[in-house]
């Protein structure tokens, strides 16, 4: 038998593993993670910019430099790390699986991925692998100098706090199509705190620490980020009393999957989470300030759904759907525990970024998730429930005003006098603020224009005090315009609108109308100057007086249409 | 020379999990009536568990070889009202289908479960010793198999 080496293409090689899907984050945290993988405690990225680039431009990066306090490597060690395939004792359930995370993420971000260790108090000279050079070489080469008197002083200061450390370097990236700077900081922001969550929540002593620097910010440190809260999550999930406040626990199990072979394969811990619907946080739920800022902590979103699969501690998918969840299943968030030992049965890929299940495993797994996935849509559907019934009366229109643009579309073409509009306006303002105050006389606290907690107009207003049958009466405040008052005592109001939930589309519908009613009456009286304002008043009244007559007539008469 | 295949005794009318093995598939289902009833619906050709057999593995499927029933009268949902006994017994019967997919290796020869609960599973229980019963029924189910019978 004859063996026969077949040379390999090193220039190829290098561009195909620079382009197995990742992003600039992503690459960035596979490198984190060999700083991870050598028992590194404290991790720092260093993002810099090329000049004359804002953080905001594509392919704006100069620099992206990695410092860890690792177990650091002798010059052996780190030629072991350039070889592609690199030689791995890994630790069990290392973040670490086939040696190529330092060469094809760092290709994937520059051109030249630079290496200086220091291991127990000795600095290594750099080394550094460099695609013109292979390319100008045809041959897979790591290039090794010493180190200027200048950048000794830099390495040594980065790695003045530890015995043994490593600083990973890499440039020429503004010669790869990215994404900006800002775009994989915030990205990063955002994700470390999860990704690394086991890590950053470690015990004291055992717990990682990672921190960013860019222009514009000297050492953010990345907080821990538990995807499901499950310090808030109840523990149960009871449709009859649930409130919209709380995520709940859907599912919290261990998986015993079927091993290949003789060797035990550890159980895939799996947890589901159900999350109520965003909107609880807005002000058309019943909800208190304080509850409404904690959903909004919760980032449910479409973003934030799904699976998020951990292997060895460290998050390799981010809110997968697995082919399981729906899209509109925004409320279902579960984590899912892998070790090394799962990479066979889930076909974990090379980048570690993707699990493949094979039909039986996806069968099963379905069947168990579909409790978990009933409880996320109910859980929505009783937050819908909650939001239509609303907040208070009058918040749900107000919420939608903002597309009222509250102008007279024939105001240009016959211009009212000014003077004249202006005493007009300042005659409403003033009726209105001793409406609202013969109001609040009879009732305290009725008809608050803005509570603390509610940081909105109430355009629409509701009053069991309004003088007169009208339905309703224009107003008009100084600094937010029109706001209507409807008359609670109106038989329109008791039979038709007060059956209809707060912030239903039909009540939503109808407050639209009156309001825009009293947009028409206010812009006409202000701006029909060459009628007099007493006539005009005299005309709305009388028209006001017919219409809420005739129209509580029908009310009256059938109250039974509404009746829920 | 004789083999005594099995004996089941139960009332005609009552709530039922029970389980069909063969070769290494399992079947799961739930039943309110003497399950024998229901088997025999399984065994005809047009059969659920026959259909999904010869689905898994069409070899399986065609040997002539031991198949075993096993049922497992479900006395805490008898005493509740009728009719509930539906409801609870199919929330029951799916979380024997978690416990067996959760546990898998514990069920060994097992190793697929071709029955599944997509159209049948109700949300919840109003029973919190739903999920209890539902861990008899898969113990029982550990036992039976561990029994011999396969």
């Amino acid at each position: 038998m004859k063996e026969i080496s077949i040379p390999m293409n090193a220039v190829r090689v290098c561009n195909a593993i620079a382009r197995i899907g990742y992003e600039p984050h992503s690459a960035l945290m596979d490198i984190i993670d060999n700083s991870v993988a050598a028992e590194a405690l404290n991790v720092r990225v260093f993002v810099d910019l090329l000049p004359g680039k804002t953080i905001n431009q594509r392919n704006n990066v100069a620099l992206y430099r990695i410092v860890d306090d690792g177990k650091g490597m002798d010059d052996a060690g780190i030629q072991n790390a350039f070889k592609l395939g690199s030689e791995a004792d890994y630790k069990p359930n290392s973040l670490s699986k086939y040696g190529m995370g330092l060469k094809s993420a760092g290709f994937s971000l520059g051109t030249r991925i630079q290496l200086i260790s220091k291991k127990n108090g000795n600095l290594s000279p750099k080394y550094f692998l460099d695609r013109k050079i292979i390319e100008e070489k045809n041959d897979y080469v790591v290039c090794c100098d010493e180190l200027s008197p200048q950048e000794k002083t830099e390495y040594e200061t980065l790695l003045s706090d530890c015995l043994s450390g490593t600083v990973l370097e890499i440039t020429g990236c503004g010669e790869i199509y990215h994404t900006s700077a800002k775009t994989t900081i915030d990205k990063l922001k955002h994700r470390l705190g999860v990704t690394y969550y086991p890590f950053l929540s470690a015990p004291e002593g055992e717990r990682l620490q990672i921190t960013l620097t860019y222009p514009g910010e000297e050492a953010h440190h990345i907080q821990p980020f538990d995807i499901l809260f499950t310090q808030d999550a109840d523990t149960g999930f009871d449709p009859s009393n649930y409130t919209g406040s709380r995520p709940c626990y859907a599912f919290k199990n261990e998986w015993k999957v079927p091993s290949i072979g003789e060797a035990e394969v550890p159980p895939i811990r799996l947890e589901v989470v159900t999350f109520p619907k965003g909107g609880m946080a807005e002000s058309a739920s019943p909800l208190a300030e304080e509850e409404k800022a904690r959903i909004r902590s919760y980032r449910i979103s479409r973003e934030y759904k799904g699976f998020f699969i951990y292997r060895n501690g460290r998050l390799i998918r981010w809110g997968d759907d697995l082919g399981i969840v729906g899209k509109d299943e925004i409320g279902f968030r579960a984590r899912m525990e892998l070790t090394t030992a799962h990479d066979d049965v889930l076909h974990v890929d090379v980048s570690k970024q993707r699990l493949e299940m094979d039909d039986q495993t996806r069968k099963d797994f379905d069947v168990l998730m579909r409790l978990p996935r009933k409880q996320a849509r109910q859980v929505f559907e009783i937050c819908e429930g909650l939001l239509s019934k609303g907040a208070g009366e009058g918040i749900g229109f107000s919420e939608t005003a903002d597309s009222i643009p509250e102008e007279d579309p024939v105001e240009d073409v016959t211009p009212p006098d000014p003077q004249e509009k202006k005493q007009r306006a300042k005659k409403q303002e003033e009726e209105s603020k001793k409406t609202q105050e013969e109001i609040c006389d009879k009732k305290s606290g009725e008809a608050i224009i803005v509570t603390p907690e509610e940081e909105i107009f109430r355009r629409v207003r509701y009053s069991d005090n309004l003088h007169g049958m009208n339905l309703w009466s224009a107003q008009k405040d100084t600094i937010q315009g029109t706001y209507v008052l409807i008359n609670r005592r109106h038989a329109f109001y008791q039979s038709v609108i007060s059956n209809l939930d707060e912030s239903s589309p039909e009540r939503l519908a109808l407050e639209a109308i009156i309001f825009c009613c009293a947009v028409g009456e206010n812009r006409t009286y202000e701006n029909l100057t060459n009628v007099d304002g007493d006539s005009i008043r005299k005309v709305f009244d009388r028209y006001y007086t017919v219409f809420s007559f005739n129209l509580g007539e029908w009310a009256g008469g059938n109250q039974h249409i509404f009746e829920k | 020379m004789i083999r005594f295949a099995g004996a089941v005794k139960g009332k005609l009318r009552h709530p039922y999990i029970y389980a069909i093995v063969k070769s290494y598939c399992l079947y799961i289902g739930e039943t309110q009536q003497h399950p024998v009833s229901r088997w025999g619906q399984h065994m005809t050709l047009g059969g659920t568990f026959l259909q999904r057999l010869k689905e898994a593995d069409e070899e399986v499927w065609s040997r002539n070889e031991d198949i075993l029933f096993l049922c497992v009268d479900c006395e805490r949902i008898a005493i509740l009202s009728p009719e509930e006994h539906r409801l609870v017994t199919r929330y029951v019967e799916h979380k024997v289908h978690e416990k067996c997919i959760l546990n898998l290796p514990m069920l060994k020869p097992i190793e697929k479960i071709i029955s599944d609960t997509t159209r049948t599973a109700p949300a919840r229980c109003r029973y919190s010793w739903g999920d209890d019963l539902a861990s008899q029924v898969f113990n029982e189910i550990i036992a039976q198999l561990g029994h011999g019978h396969q």
